[in-house]
């Protein structure tokens, strides 16, 4: 990936919203590995990842003059994807008959699918985004929107297409279910075991 | 695995209660509950739990610069489709520019009788209007 300073990244912008084809490609080029990766944490495999991808890319170049110069391409773009990888999920969950509610428990689709026996031996970071893997894909989202993209609420609910009060709910209950995957690794407040509470409590 | 009412069983009711505000203060957010976040002050396996949760919300941060390499081809793939898309979007501007240019001929033709008409109607509006007003 060309990471370019945003200056370029600018110029680039306004040379393909003049129609400049060969401007447009170098703004695909500079900014598909990070679209990519976005897409690919939201949607958690890689076939769903390049469709997303695929539709968000149309998406700007059809709205590209619609685009505010003023805010940031990257977060203009990432908003795209985020809404495109929503509705490819929400069409899915529509299509399948045993569509999962976010209250259901959590079931990994991946071989290999013991998440203890599987984050055993990986290191804190991997088995983050182990967890981070295993959850339903709403509440993953709103995680990903969040806590690693740090997007606003605002923005976060009107891509899901939620209402904000909505959006703040599922990020508390995301947290929680990543909380509780991730206990065994991340201990229970103080680092102690249960045992030396309850002794200390007795 | 322990699931998080395991992980809390052990504290008060105020502890449960703080769950939601200790993920918010340890990501550093505004709007905590102001029940909650006095609870977490003078709470020391609160003040443990926002420090574990700070720890994972230091690995979901810093997951921001962490690439995830695309399949090989993929960058291509969308590059043709955006070629595609220009190449249908000329077509049907071109496809515009022929249709205007052989409508042309009958809108010149009716554009003297339309615009005619127009000052007609606004003669009779603006008569109509010095009547009411
Ligand atoms: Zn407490």
């Amino acid at each position: 990936m060309v990471a370019l300073p945003s200056a370029d990244l600018k110029s680039l912008v306004d040379a393909a919203r003049q129609g400049d084809r060969a401007a447009l490609d170098d703004l695909v080029r500079a900014t598909y590995g990070g679209t990519y990766t976005l897409a690919y944490r939201l949607t958690g495999n890689e076939d769903d990842a390049r469709d997303v991808v695929q539709d968000a890319y149309l998406r700007a170049y059809r709205g590209l003059r619609r685009f505010r110069g003023d805010s940031q391409f990257t977060t203009w773009l990432y908003r795209i994807t985020a809404n495109c990888s929503a509705n490819l999920l929400a069409k899915r969950a529509r299509t399948r008959t045993e569509a999962l509610s976010e209250d259901d428990p959590v079931v990994d689709i991946r071989p290999d699918s013991d998440p203890e026996q599987r984050m055993a031996g990986e290191d804190e970071r991997a088995r983050v985004v182990s967890a981070l893997g295993i959850l339903p894909w709403r509440l993953r989202q709103v995680i990903v929107l969040r806590d690693i993209y740090d997007l606003p609420h605002g923005s976060i609910a009107s891509e899901l297409g939620i209402s904000e009060a909505a959006a703040k709910v599922r990020l508390h209950r995301a947290r929680r279910r990543l909380r509780e995957l991730l206990a065994a690794d991340f201990g229970d407040g103080m680092g102690d075991s249960e045992e030396s509470w309850d002794a200390r409590a007795s | 695995m322990r699931g998080l009412a395991e992980i809390v069983r052990l504290r008060t009711g105020e502890c449960r209660e703080a769950v939601d505000a200790i993920a918010q203060i340890a990501a550093e957010e505004p709007d905590v509950d102001e029940k909650a976040a006095a609870h977490v002050t003078q709470c020391l396996r609160c003040q443990a739990e926002v420090a574990a949760y700070r720890r994972i919300v230091r690995h979901l941060r810093a997951m921001r610069h962490e690439g995830i390499s695309p399949p090989v081809g993929s960058l291509a793939a969308v590059l043709a489709v955006l070629e595609a898309a220009a190449v249908e979007q000329n077509v049907a501007s071109t496809t515009w520019v022929v249709r205007a240019a052989y409508v042309g001929g009958i809108t010149v033709a009716t554009a003297a009788a339309g615009a005619a008409g127009v000052m007609v109607w606004m003669s009779r509006r603006r008569l109509g209007l010095a009547d009411t007003g």
